[in-house]
């Protein structure tokens, strides 16, 4: 599989149609931080994913989503145009249909394949197609994301699968299961053969029952061995990440403690605030009076007026009063008798006698007759009721005394005002004016705990984003696995410790019980059967067990001669790759689970137990490439490697001579990358020294960095 | 190797066995091919070759034991 050409359409930030062409050996796309870098190799996952049929509306471009009018529609496609036994293309595309103001829905997702014969272009399942040429197990050794993607190995079953795909070992595997089944049963056959042979049959009895015993035991503990490699391996692998990532560990286990302090202070800033509810002070700590002092003030200044009007209206009745008092004494004087003397009084004569002269017609004072209607008759009449009047005057004065002298104000009400008004004031007022100093000083606590919150929640975004970048640095070494940290390490060195030391232990006993297993069994060769019937039985157990036996030996030939062959090729690659540089041996390891490790060694022997970024990265890619090799060798087709951002760890020297090498393998490689970047722009001197093909990808100018729907990828061949 | 089966290959590992050699007396040169040694007067090669054929062209395991082993106990 060749690639020729990749166009993409409307897919994230790649605005209508993109297309990149590819030569048989290096491509390189270069960009810078979101200029659409992963966004072209997750279009190429897209396009091979197989397994997923519904459209993902995420994968429009937002700023065409952001042009359709209500009603219109667009598509998103990514096909690719590749050799493979003639040319053929595969195309992935969905429709995003506006039928809204805000509403968009994707919609007939399609997989189309096409096959260029001679009798034209011929369509075909594209599914069918993409797992035809190119899948999975394919992709797995093809497309790489980021530096810790490299080591394929790191997954267990990515080796067991290799080798099945290639080195025919599971072929033997079933081989092996099945002679083991026809020893073990032509073992059985014999010895039952040889019972009616009465010169062998104990013998083979006896040393059968110890062989049965020595399998069993053998058995066991290569079971037991198994499971304890496995453990050593998992230990070994956990030391080697903590270990790789222990700057990371340390700065996310310092970044984390800070981020629960600063938790903590958050938590203790909203109790605080929390506790000082305002709507339940208001009753619960009567914090309603606080608008007494102004109603207070209001109420006293009233009742003051109140108590001043009373006073002046007093003083003025006082003055009134004393005044008709006057007049009465003066009418008094000016109506004394002319001549001095003194008046009657008013009770002379009594009311009794006054009513019996009246009733007589006669003035039994002077003794003159009084006739009614006559002048002396009114006289006695009128007399009759002044009488009366001072005698009515005289029952009001002997009333008691505070109904005796009429006042102005009948009731204290003011003064009870005046009195409220005084009882208020002074320690009440000052407690409640107190209160509102208590609301005042509240309020201020609390926005201050506001404000120191909002640093808080300011610091821990910060701190939230250090940690985020850390989580990055750490190549998808999980948060759980930083998190166990170093705490972890002496626990996991200790398990390490003891998973191997059983691993020797197991293997003394494996030994010991294999060289057992061969003495007994020895022991019933060397025996000479009597009968000839039993002599045959025996010749076809030792046949299967030499078969048995010749089968284990070519599994594992067969695995060794796989990995040497792989080790080599890796190795030729390895020193090309690191032609100016020390390299190091590459030596891919078994394990006990028939998986491999990969590891570098120096030519002494030593093993390079912390190789840099850089001798990673290309130790790993020698790997791939002898892979890659493999895979065209045993299928007798080409496949491309696509790397998105293999080559962090690189420095500028180490960058220049890693490209002019790869730039001269011949393979097809797709790297996409921010290398040949000076403060966004191209270093062309360099990428003219390159034979191959160069992309610049960047983002159109004139976006805005907080909408999505401005930002497009824009791709210039640059060479 | 090009060109060669599955089944050829792995023969062809199991007769280079140098134990099984000496036991069946045979050399790993004169049969190179499943079909050679299925044709084989040497009961060794001719037992292996079966155990793979049969293998491949799905007996069982049953099946393949008691034809090769019935084999043996009338040519070993």
């Amino acid at each position: 599989m060749i690639i020729k050409n990749i166009l993409i359409r409307n897919f994230r930030s790649y605005y209508g149609e993109n297309s990149f062409d590819f030569s048989n050996g290096l491509t390189l796309i270069i960009g810078d931080n979101g200029d659409g870098k992963t966004t072209f190799f997750e279009a190429l996952q897209w396009l091979f994913n197989t397994t997923v049929d519904t459209p993902n509306i995420e994968n429009f471009s937002e700023m065409r989503k952001s042009q359709l009018e209500v009603g219109e529609n667009d598509s998103v496609t990514v096909s690719i145009t590749f050799d493979h036994n003639g040319i053929k293309t595969i195309e992935k595309r969905f429709i995003v249909e506006r039928y809204g103001k805000d509403r968009y829905r994707a919609l007939n997702q399609e997989f189309r394949g096409y096959e260029e014969k001679d009798s034209g272009r011929t369509p075909v399942d594209g599914k069918i197609l993409v797992l035809r040429c190119f899948d999975a197990f394919l992709q797995r050794f093809s497309m790489f994301k980021g530096e810790s993607d490299l080591n394929v190995f790191n997954d267990s079953d990515a080796f067991k699968q290799l080798v099945a795909k290639f080195s025919d070992l599971k072929e033997f595997d079933k081989y092996v299961s099945y002679t083991e089944e026809f020893e073990r049963k032509s073992n059985s056959a014999f010895v039952k053969e040889s019972k009616s042979d009465e010169k062998i049959s104990k013998q083979v009895e006896q040393f059968d029952a110890k062989l049965v015993e020595v399998r069993r035991l053998l058995s066991n503990a290569e079971k037991e061995l198994r499971e304890t490699e496995a453990s050593a391996n998992l230990f070994r692998g956990k030391i080697e990440d903590l270990e790789k990532h222990k700057e990371t560990s340390e700065k996310y286990s310092e970044i984390k403690k800070r981020i629960e302090a600063k938790k903590t202070e958050a938590a203790k800033y909203r109790g605080s605030i929390a506790a000082n509810n305002f709507n339940v002070n208001l009753l619960d700590k009567l914090w309603v009076l606080c608008v007494f002092p102004a109603v207070l003030k209001e109420f006293q200044a009233k009742s003051s007026a109140f108590s001043k009007a009373k006073r002046t209206q007093n003083e003025q009745f006082i003055k009134e009063l004393a005044k008709n008092e006057g007049k009465k004494e003066a009418y008094d004087e000016i109506t004394q008798l002319v001549n001095g003397a003194s008046r009657m009084p008013w009770y002379l004569p009594g009311e009794a006698e006054m009513e019996e002269m009246i009733h007589d017609h006669i003035c039994k004072v002077c003794g003159r007759e009084a006739p009614e209607g006559s002048e002396a008759y009114r006289f006695m009449c009128e007399k009759l009721e002044e009488h009366r009047r001072h005698a009515l005057a005289e029952a009001e004065a002997n009333k008691p005394k505070d109904q005796e002298t009429k006042e102005l104000f009948e009731n204290d009400y003011i003064e009870e005002i005046h009195s409220l008004s005084l009882g208020l004031g002074g320690f009440n007022e000052s407690i409640v004016t107190g209160k509102a100093a208590e609301i005042g000083g509240c309020i201020e606590l609390v926005n201050t705990f506001k404000r120191k919150l909002a640093e808080v929640e300011r610091d821990l975004e910060e701190m939230d984003e250090e940690k985020a970048r850390i989580l990055i640095q750490a190549e998808g070494v999980s948060e759980e696995m930083l998190d166990k940290s170093f705490q972890d390490l002496k626990g996991y060195f200790d398990q390490k410790g003891k998973a191997e030391k059983r691993a020797l232990e197991l293997e003394q006993k494996i030994h010991e019980l294999k060289g057992q297993r061969d003495y007994y069994k020895e022991q019933i060769d060397a025996l000479a059967p009597g009968k000839g019937q039993v002599r045959v039985y025996k010749k076809v157990h030792d046949a299967f067990d030499y078969i048995l036996r010749a089968f284990v030996g070519a599994k594992d030939k067969n695995l060794t001669m796989f990995l040497e062959s792989l080790e080599d090729r890796a190795n030729d690659y390895l020193r090309r790759l690191n032609a100016n540089d020390f390299h190091g041996i590459v030596k891919l390891i078994r394990t006990a689970e028939d998986s491999a490790i990969i590891k570098l060694y120096s030519s002494n022997g030593s093993e390079i137990k912390k190789p840099s970024g850089s001798q990673q990265t290309t130790m790993y890619m020698s790997v791939l490439f002898a892979i890659s090799d493999l895979t065209t060798l045993k299928r007798e087709e080409d496949y491309p490697l696509i790397f998105d951002a293999a080559t962090s760890s690189f420095g500028d020297a180490k960058e220049q001579d890693f490209y002019n090498i790869i730039d001269h393998i011949n393979k097809q490689c797709i790297i996409v990358t921010k290398d040949f970047l000076d403060r966004s722009e191209l270093r062309m001197a360099e990428i003219d020294k390159l034979t191959c093909s160069v992309y610049r990808i960047r983002k159109a100018e004139g976006y805005n960095k907080d909408d999505l729907s401005t930002i497009r990828t824009t791709v210039v061949k640059v060479k | 190797m090009a060109g060669k089966s599955i089944g050829d290959k792995m023969l062809q590992a199991v007769l280079m066995d140098e134990k099984l050699m000496a036991f069946g007396e045979y050399s790993p040169d004169e049969c190179t091919s499943l079909v050679q040694a299925l044709s084989s007067d040497n009961c060794i090669v001719k037992a292996v070759a079966k155990i793979i054929d049969r293998g491949r062209t799905g007996a069982s395991e049953t099946e393949i034991y008691r034809e090769v082993s019935e084999f043996l106990k009338s040519n070993i």
